[in-house]
């Protein structure tokens, strides 16, 4: 545009320049030649009178002084008698000349043409003098020429200073046009001082950048939208270019890769993880194919769904989605081990019921043992019962269903029921069961925190030696009700206590009956413990008995 | 063209990964069947061997190709001349496994084998094949340094399990069939520790240009 601009205006310029200077020089001509004709025309004048006056000889005296002027004299019957610049005798007969005729017919002609003789454009005057004989006089048209060149160099040299001049200005102009284009503040056109001609250019300029703005504005929300859904997902997820290489992955995937914040991207897929399922997952989700893998990874064990994503026809790439299932898998096999554990729990007491059974009904049973093998049975019918029961409350705590509602409790009235309620069977296993404390209020379930206390207290006379002492408190402290149970009985080896909460878990593995219980005791405290949000903690060495402490949550209103 | 180069580079390296998987899964095979007595993986680990193989071929002639077609200079060429090396390195890991997968194959068993070191000694050499091409695949020279460091580790649980052998034989004679394969199979974890430093070796001269090999002339 600037080369294009200095261009048209130096040419602009030049060409103005060589017309003016054509121009003039015509006018200079012309005025020139209108200018010498005169001339010629008084100087004939003149001539003719001298020579009237002073004779033909004068003519010829003043022939020699001027070159420029040709003087010619024609004698009346057309022969010449006298020209100043041409031999006389080699010219012809002049009478046909149309000014020596007009010059013998009026008196005066003239005429403008070639000259035979000079072979120039050749401006003629003719008079008649009183002798009869023409005087004529010629002056071409060199003589214009001659000044024009004169006059030529100046012109030149003007001409010369004018294109420089025109080149100097044309270039400084362009720049002027041209600066304010360039110092165009594009981010905000809208500010512009700016030629109106630009003005439609420059409100598109400032639409479309507002335009621009907004989608930018709105990709970056609906990218944050998508960070916020996807960075706070546990599931890890990862996205796939056709090519196999990461897009984007986000917080869960990038830490399941072991990959930095803001690493990985453009990674291939075998760089992330090589393992052989990762790869059958990946190959098939590109090939088109959902797919799904369980890898297992530092410990953990994780489930891959692969899904080809497609834009229309287009396979675009993969998404891959990423679950944590370790615990869902502990909890199968743990679900396995309780049907494991439940099946040979009945099948026990049940084993014995029906052995007694059998002699009794075959008559193998004597008399006198029918009583003692009657208790049997009503003892292994009485624990059975007690562990379908027991089944049947874990499993309605497992579902979080059709629990009873929480009321404002005080855990000081529930301990002592509990307490008196055990104080038979302490008396038959010679141990000293009392209650202490103050009273504490707790949010809970009557019914579930009754079980609660009931097996851990329970627990603390069981397992306990003759004479043992168990203990009952409550304490309300500013994190809430405490209740403690603790006992002198036999302990629990540090080993073992991470999974005395487990269903069936019996410290004494070969489910021997030298202690009745189910082994589901504390199993039921941890899921009430659980259903009221406390902690329960357990302090116990073995063989100088254990000390079980709950504790409940503040109240908040 | 360049961008052809640069794909033809990246299918290289992709290549150079899965063989790695291949051996890593092998020689994950060969430990499960140590471990457990698991005959099946043992197998597995044998028909890995016939595609390892292949897989050198394989990457053998993409390199070639990659070497005259488009002659790569600096970083690219030490990166195929390092995978030319390397490949030949995967291939023997491929090859040992199989090895000793025979070796559990065989009737005679292995009772006392949990015992001994040579437990160690697999999980150890399995983490350093891991490692080895881990370093390749992130180019990080400080895993590939580990890796190196780790071969004096195997080396010491390989003088370590050939005491224990000794042991074992001087406890009863009739423990020598055994001894004897097990020392067979130390030897095959040791040489196999020493390819996955040869891997380690030549991932740090894809990256520095420096052999170590270089510093002993």
């Amino acid at each position: 545009m600037k080369q294009r601009i200095f261009v048209n205006l130096f040419i602009l310029a030049a060409v103005t320049a060589l017309l003016t200077s054509l121009f003039i020089s015509y006018l200079m001509y012309e005025s020139n030649y209108a200018l010498m004709k005169e001339q010629v025309k008084k100087d004939v004048h003149y001539l003719a009178e001298a020579a009237d006056s002073a004779g033909i000889e004068y003519l010829l005296t003043i022939a020699d002084l001027d070159e420029t002027d040709r003087i010619t004299l024609v004698n009346t019957d057309g022969t010449v008698a006298f020209d100043s610049l041409a031999d006389n005798a080699a010219m012809g007969n002049h009478l046909y000349r149309p000014e020596i005729a007009a010059a013998f017919a009026g008196g005066y002609g003239e005429a403008v043409r070639r000259s035979d003789t000079l072979e120039t454009q050749t401006y003629y005057c003719a008079v008649l003098l009183d002798n009869g004989m023409v005087l004529r006089l010629a002056n071409d048209n060199l003589s214009v020429w001659g000044i024009l060149f004169s006059t030529a160099n100046y012109i030149l040299a003007s001409l010369l200073i004018i294109f420089v001049l025109a080149l100097i200005i044309a270039k400084r102009q362009t720049k002027k046009i041209i600066e304010p284009i360039n110092s165009l503040d594009l981010d905000n056109p809208e500010h512009n001082q700016i030629y109106e001609e630009i003005h439609p250019l420059i409100n598109r300029l400032s639409k479309q950048n507002r335009q621009i703005n907004e989608q930018i504005a709105h990709l970056n929300s609906q990218k944050q939208e998508f960070l916020a859904i996807t960075e706070n997902m546990n599931e890890g997820l990862l996205i796939l270019s056709k090519e196999g290489k990461m897009l984007s992955a986000n917080l869960s995937a990038r830490r399941f890769f072991g990959l930095k914040d803001n690493e990985g991207e453009g990674k291939h897929f075998l760089e992330l993880n090589r393992s052989e399922n990762w790869q059958s997952l990946i190959y098939n989700a590109l090939d088109d194919k959902i797919c799904e893998q369980h890898i297992n990874f530092e410990g953990r064990i994780y489930r891959l769904l692969a899904t080809p994503s497609r834009r229309g026809e287009e396979l675009t790439g993969a998404v891959v989605l990423l679950f944590d299932e370790t615990e869902k898998a502990e909890a199968d096999l743990r679900r396995k081990e309780f049907s494991a554990n439940v099946s040979h729990e009945l099948k026990t007491p049940l084993t014995a019921i029906s052995g007694y059974a059998e002699l009794i009904s075959g008559g193998l049973a004597r008399p006198e043992d029918i009583p003692a093998f009657a208790s049997k049975i009503y003892e292994e019918a009485a624990r059975l019962r007690e562990m379908v029961d027991n089944i049947i409350k874990l499993s309605r705590l497992d579902e979080e269903k059709n629990l009873p509602q929480k009321e404002l409790l005080d855990l000081l009235p529930l301990a002592q029921t509990v307490c008196e309620r055990l104080q038979e069977q302490a008396a038959a296993k010679g141990v000293s069961l009392s209650i202490e404390g103050q009273s504490a209020t707790v949010y809970g379930s009557r019914q579930i925190l009754d079980e609660l206390i009931f097996n851990l207290a329970d627990n603390a006379v069981k397992y306990n030696h003759q004479g043992g002492e168990a203990k009952i408190s409550v304490a309300a402290t500013d994190q809430g009700a405490v209740l403690t149970v603790s006992d002198s009985g036999l302990g629990i080896a540090s080993a073992q206590q991470d999974r005395i909460f487990e269903r069936f878990y019996r410290i004494d593995k070969s489910h021997s009956k030298t202690t009745e219980g189910s082994g589901l005791g504390l199993s039921i405290v941890k899921y009430a413990a659980f259903y009221h949000n406390a902690t329960i903690s357990l302090q116990s060495e073995e063989g100088h008995g254990s000390t079980f402490t709950v504790r409940f949550p503040v109240i908040n209103n | 063209m360049r961008n052809r180069f640069d794909t033809q580079l990246e299918q290289l390296n992709n290549e150079l990964i899965t063989f790695g998987g291949l051996c890593e899964q092998a020689i994950g095979s060969i430990v499960e069947a140590l471990l457990d007595d698991n005959k099946e993986k043992a197998r597995e680990a044998i028909a890995l061997e016939k595609i390892t193989d292949n897989k050198e071929v394989e990457i053998e002639g993409l390199c070639l190709k990659l070497l005259l077609q488009q002659q790569p200079v600096a970083k690219d060429l030490r990166l195929i001349s390092a995978a030319l090396k390397m490949i030949t390195d995967l291939e023997r890991i491929g090859d040992q496994a199989e090895d000793i997968g025979e070796i559990i194959l065989r009737p005679e068993p292995m009772r006392r084998k949990n015992a001994l070191h040579i437990v160690d000694m697999a999980e150890a050499t399995a983490k350093m094949v891991s490692q080895s091409i881990d370093a390749f695949v992130r180019r990080d020279l400080e895993l590939a340094h580990q890796v190196m460091e780790a071969d004096d580790v195997v080396d010491d649980m390989f003088a370590q399990v050939k005491i224990d052998l000794v042991d074992l034989i001087s406890q009863n004679p009739q423990n020598g069939e055994e001894a004897i394969n097990i020392l067979l199979i130390a030897k095959y974890f040791e040489r196999i520790g020493d390819h996955a430093v040869n891997i380690a070796e030549w991932v740090e001269f894809s990256i520095t240009g420096s052999h170590r090999r270089d510093d002993f002339q």
